[in-house]
């Protein structure tokens, strides 16, 4: 793979991927029914369009990265279209390309939470998924102080609580697991 | 003339909507201001809070957020070096050195004036500009209107970024994903992958905020590790560093030619204000008598991008009037307003008597919230970049993200959303780090439905298939034009890359392809 500069290698993940998408696309449109629909191509021919399009796309991509690889150096790599004003607009609006800056760690653990929020969400309903999120985010996002944490989760679920369940009047299930209002209310600490 | 007052009489007698015009003038600069922030995400976020409002008190909070947040990019890219968006990318480039010689009270007045004055000018070409096309627009039929959508897909997608082959990929992949659930004509499940509550679709809330909020969450937790505190001192101001009388006048033929600049790129879907604020800058600096000034700390290096930045907001929004195209992430944001209050955007906005009072009412709330965020800004700038200096990302991040769940829950009610916001987080993030478009993707997600149904309406009507969009001669302008833009970006991406390489006598990886 030394043959290949980091841009190509991360442009033949990319070919890979959009192709791997473009048949799981092209897959799910074979899957839809034609239907009774007077309609002269079908609900499926869009489907069917966009999906051969992403593959196509995908293997340009993927040529492009192959053929032109070749002795590429890292400096070369550089997109040509940063010379230009649009080139500068560009550059402006995308981020920095790939991931060999990438923090993975902190990025797989925001993608944890996430879904630990959604568990959590099911199993003890908003409030308490609020709080033990929003403490979990101070840790990723580098706070060590224990207090910081503590209060700044409490105080900021019970906020949220207010303003979305509360002000916003957003449906507010009850955990699966436990049931905070059930539990505030037999301790006659809510109404 | 006579819309204009009536739309300011029908804004002034809704105080709820006055109010939220002023909150948007100030959300919008903290956001923008916020580095990473953008204006979108703003909106992303709080697009389900106007679920609960009127129709004019959601679309004036939601179109001034995107005004507002434009300027107050500034604020960031004045103080810290870091553009709070990427519309203030080029005003770094003279606000910076300005704040280091202490003069940042000066250059975020001179942004601030320059703002006002392009965003005022954009505002009135699209009050005007908009009812004339509509009065064009209002006699095409489905065969046009897919030949425009054709068009805003290929030239979004050629333009919007880096590379032409991914950026046309970002619009595939947000119309594809558009298409899952129920189809219109036929109400066969299309691509649910079994799941019922797909059915109806993948709401817009969810899939804002996972490729605008949930994805610079993820970027902003990366650079968490490496962030330094930023120097509070720059930020502070003394009483006479302010904007001259003589610079002021100094600036005005500039900022008109730049905000010239920033209308006509703003009418054209995908070119937004980061390409104008570029463009304007290249231009001024190319006329400029002293031009190697530019770029060491000058109030006309501040007025000119500025100025071309926020003129492109509003005739950003006469694609979405005029034929219910929205050019921008923002007209993208606000379709999904209109449809919610059940107004059909598109040039039959101007012929109904209600959405037409809306929409004049709108475009005083516009002119209302600029003058805001320009008072807000011109006296308060220098505090407001100071407070947001104070408030380390360590503290403010986790909060947008829980912020962004609730968000994403509160659109409809369902844990799912919050999900759907997670896995778009993640296809954002991965979109930005290999250069494909999230705002092309977004905009193409928008529009795609649409388009599915002018096809297919149009093929009903044909005689002869699919002939019938070269056979109108409308149609076919339109498609000429699409592969035009499409045949010329390509070529100036690859022109220099080819010139390059036969130089070095190398052959590069093809990340622009």
């Amino acid at each position: 793979m030394a043959f290949f500069s980091y841009r190509s290698k991360i442009d033949l993940g990319v070919a890979a991927g959009t192709i791997a998408v473009g048949l799981f696309f092209l897959w799910q449109a074979s899957e839809i029914s034609i239907g009774m629909a007077d309609d002269v191509v079908g609900p499926s021919a869009v489907p069917y369009f966009l999906a051969i399009a992403i593959i196509g796309l995908g293997l340009i991509i993927g040529a492009f990265a192959f053929f032109g690889a070749a002795g590429g150096s890292e400096a070369s790599a550089e997109p040509a279209a940063s010379t230009s004003v649009a080139g500068d607009a560009a550059k402006a609006e995308t981020d920095a390309f790939g991931f060999r800056d990438s923090d993975l760690g902190r990025v797989f653990g925001v993608i944890a939470i996430g879904l630990v929020y959604i568990a959590l969400f099911y199993a003890f309903g908003y409030v308490i998924a609020t709080g033990l999120t929003l403490a979990m985010m101070m840790v990723v996002f580098g706070n060590r102080n224990l207090l910081v944490i503590l209060g700044t989760a409490v105080v900021g679920a019970l906020a949220y609580q207010y303003i979305f369940m509360g002000l916003m009047g957003l449906h507010d299930p009850p955990g699966l697991l436990f049931n905070l209002d059930a539990a505030l209310k037999s301790l006659g600490l809510s109404t | 003339m006579l819309d204009l007052l009536n739309g300011f009489q029908t804004l002034f007698s809704n105080p709820e909507a006055v109010a939220f015009v002023f909150l948007a003038a100030f959300v919008g600069i903290v956001a923008g201001a916020l580095p990473g922030l953008t204006a979108s995400a703003a909106i992303a976020m709080l697009l389900p809070l106007s679920f609960h409002l009127g129709p004019l008190s959601a679309l004036g909070f939601l179109y001034v957020i995107g005004k507002s947040g434009r300027y107050g990019g500034s604020i960031a890219a004045i103080l810290f070096n870091t553009p709070g968006t990427a519309a203030s990318a080029a005003t770094m480039q003279d606000g910076y050195p300005m704040t280091q010689r202490g003069q940042a009270g000066k250059a975020l007045k001179t942004a601030t004036v320059a703002s006002v004055v392009g965003d005022y000018f954009g505002e009135i070409v699209l009050i005007f500009g908009a009812v004339t096309i509509a009065a064009y627009t209002s006699n095409f039929g489905p065969t046009e209107y897919f030949c425009i959508y054709a068009m805003a897909f290929i030239v979004i997608g050629s333009v919007v970024g880096k590379s032409v082959v991914k950026g046309i990929l970002s619009t595939i992949f947000g119309a594809i994903v558009s298409l899952i659930g129920l189809d219109t004509f036929s109400s066969e499940p299309r691509m649910t992958m079994g799941f019922d509550e797909l059915q109806d679709g993948l709401a817009l809330v969810p899939l804002l905020i996972g490729v605008f909020v949930i994805s610079e969450i993820i970027i902003q937790a990366e650079r968490a590790a490496k962030n330094s505190l930023r120097d509070l001192d720059v930020a502070s101001t003394s009483g006479e560093d302010h904007l001259t009388w003589a610079e002021f006048k100094r600036c005005v033929p500039l900022m008109m030619r730049s905000s010239v600049v920033g209308s006509i790129i703003g009418m054209m879907p995908g070119l937004g204000s980061s390409v104008a604020c570029f463009v304007a800058y290249g231009e001024e600096k190319r006329r400029s008598k002293e031009p190697e000034k530019w770029g060491t700390g000058i109030v006309e290096g501040i007025a000119a991008p500025e100025s071309a930045n926020n003129a492109v907001s509003g005739p950003s929004m006469i694609p979405l009037l005029t034929l219910g195209i929205p050019g921008s992430t923002i007209a993208a944001i606000l379709i999904g307003v209109f449809l919610i209050h059940g107004i059909q955007v598109g040039p039959t906005i101007f012929t109904n008597q209600d959405s037409r009072e809306l929409i004049f009412a709108l475009f005083a709330a516009g002119l209302l919230g600029i003058a805001a965020y320009g008072i807000l800004g011109y006296f308060g700038g220098p505090l407001i970049g100071r407070a947001i200096a104070y408030v380390p990302p360590r503290l403010l991040y986790p909060f947008i993200f829980v912020t962004a769940v609730a968000a994403a829950y509160s659109s409809r009610a369902s844990i799912l959303d919050v999900g759907i916001a997670l896995l778009f987080g993640v296809v954002g993030y991965v979109m930005r780090r290999t250069e494909f478009s999230p705002a092309a993707f977004v905009i193409a997600f928008v529009l795609a439905k649409n388009a599915e149904e002018a096809f297919r309406q149009a093929l009903l009507l044909s005689d002869d298939g699919i002939l019938i969009f070269v056979k109108e001669p409308v149609a076919l302008g339109f498609l000429i034009v699409g592969v035009a833009v499409l045949i010329f970006r390509s070529w100036s991406v690859l022109r220099p890359r080819r010139a390059s390489s036969s130089g070095a006598g190398t052959t590069g990886a093809v990340g622009s392809s």
